[in-house]
């Protein structure tokens, strides 16, 4: 099976999330625009789209409903929103197979937070993917004197933050022929990165990697420092106080850190109080940018302490 | 001889009409036991460890009273259409397609409804809905009982006695 054949069936996996008749005209892709396929985009009132690297592409056909983004919602959840109900507060459902459905719509509070959807207006499934090879050129300058430093990796949303720490973990715990493989912690809240199923990771995250899904990032991180002995901690999306406050205490440890940051430079963090923490304690000794011209992605690493 | 043989026959074909409906009675309370049983087991799953629906329904196929696996197996089997049909109407075929249930029409209805709830809404919503059906259901049970201690022997009775009868005439 070819590069472009896989792509095409991660975009067929996540179709499969869609109510028959969205299903239905999103297979009618042709299957170069299936293997480029970013996102699939429900709004109600709107036919269903497709985000391509260029923009978004319509499906055509009716508009979308509310009762469409319900189906779908009940698809992604297997009939149980009971079972996805902590994501669902946060606005997203993990989906088997490593897809992330994002919701929007009327929210009811509950107990001082977000208790739940009153009604759904628009939904996103992100289809992730494996992109082997994108950390190849990357990877020898993330270590110094034969050692992983702390990572940062910093891009806008959209950028491909998800798919190249998963290559980067696969690649650190599979090792190669100079350097031995690592043993990577995996804090994997969203089931994005590994998207485990009945224990077994759907996406390929390297022999020596354990996993933590669904956890909040802080608690997972605590646990695989006291249970798995990790070399090297990665997790996506550093954001709330709690995910910080994570990060050093990890770094207290002596473990190295791989983590994912929204922003578009280092300058856009440092502006956020919230980050504060990390560049004062200089716990990441790289950063990597994300930068993207339509399908294309280019690496940018900052060595030494940027933030 | 083959006179004795005949009304042997005809005793036995009655008698065996009135067991019948002594059976179908008592599967009828049974039923309804095993419904809610099953239920109070799917409220518990779902409240208290949060199993996806898939896994209730697989659970209840193989560990429900015998009566009421036939439910919770046919709307697994249905499962595999979510996304072309709605829950609801895998778990409302799954109920009318049940027919050993025995259900009467009110039952029927409050059990098929509880499908428009079940999987969509928060745990204390479908906790709620689960415990109204099974208070729906008790005194359906209470009545199906009472029938059955009431016309068990009455059908009994009735199977011999009509059998006998029958003899009494022809021969």
């Amino acid at each position: 099976m070819t590069y472009a054949d896989r792509l095409s069936e991660r975009f067929d996996g996540a179709a499969r999330l869609l109510p028959g008749r969205l299903r239905e005209r999103a297979e009618r892709l042709p299957a170069a625009d299936r293997a480029a396929a970013e996102e699939l985009r429900l709004r109600v009132g709107s036919p269903a789209a497709v985000l391509m690297p260029e923009g978004e592409i319509s499906l055509g056909g009716e508009p979308v409903t509310r009762r469409d983004i319900e189906l779908a919602v009940e698809i992604a959840t297997g009939a149980s929103v009971h079972s996805s109900q902590s994501s669902m507060r946060r606005g997203f459902i993990s989906c088997r197979g490593g897809y992330r459905m994002g919701l929007c719509g009327s929210v009811f509070m509950s107990g001082g937070g977000v208790g739940g959807f009153g009604a759904y207006s628009s939904a996103v499934i992100r289809i992730g993917r494996e992109r082997r090879g994108a950390a190849d050129r990357l990877l020898p300058g993330l270590f110094r004197d034969g050692r992983f430093r702390s990572t940062l990796i910093l891009a806008p949303p959209g950028a491909g933050k998800t798919t190249l720490l998963r290559e980067i973990v696969r690649r650190l715990s599979s090792g190669d022929g100079r350097r031995p493989g690592l043993r990577v912690g995996l804090c994997d809240e969203r089931g994005e990165i590994a998207a485990l199923r009945e224990g077994e990771p759907e996406l390929d995250v390297g022999p020596r990697t354990d996993i933590l899904d669904a956890c909040p990032k802080a608690e997972a991180a605590m646990m695989l420092l006291r249970t798995m002995n990790p070399q090297v901690i990665a997790m996506d999306e550093i954001t709330s106080p709690e995910d910080i406050r994570a990060v050093e205490s990890a770094r207290n440890c002596g473990v190295a850190l791989l983590a994912t940051a929204h922003g578009a430079c280092p300058a856009d963090l440092r502006s956020r109080p919230a980050y504060r923490p990390l560049f004062e304690g200089g716990v990441f000794e790289n950063t990597v940018l994300i930068r993207r011209d339509g399908p294309v992605r280019t690496y940018e690493l900052m060595k030494g302490e940027p933030l | 001889m083959i006179r004795w043989i005949g009304a042997a026959l005809v005793i036995a074909a009655t008698g065996g009409m009135g067991l019948m409906g002594v059976w179908r009675l008592r599967r009828a309370s049974q039923a309804l036991e095993g419904l809610i049983a099953s239920l109070q087991i799917m409220e518990s799953e779902i409240c208290t460890r949060m199993t996806p629906m898939r896994e209730v329904l697989e659970l209840l196929g193989k560990t429900a009273p015998q009566s009421v696996r036939g439910l919770y197996r046919r709307a697994l089997g249905g499962m595999g259409e979510l996304g072309m049909r709605s829950f609801y109407s895998i778990w409302a075929s799954a109920v009318r397609a049940s027919r050993e249930l025995a259900l009467g029409e009110d039952e029927e209805r409050v059990l098929t409804e509880l499908g428009l709830c079940l999987g969509r809404y928060d745990v204390r919503e479908q906790a709620e809905a689960i415990s109204r059906v099974r208070r729906r259901l008790e005194p359906a049970l209470l009545r199906a009982e009472e029938q059955r201690r009431r016309d068990t022997k009455l059908h009994a009775f009735f199977g011999l006695a009509s059998g006998l009868f029958a003899v009494m005439i022809l021969l």
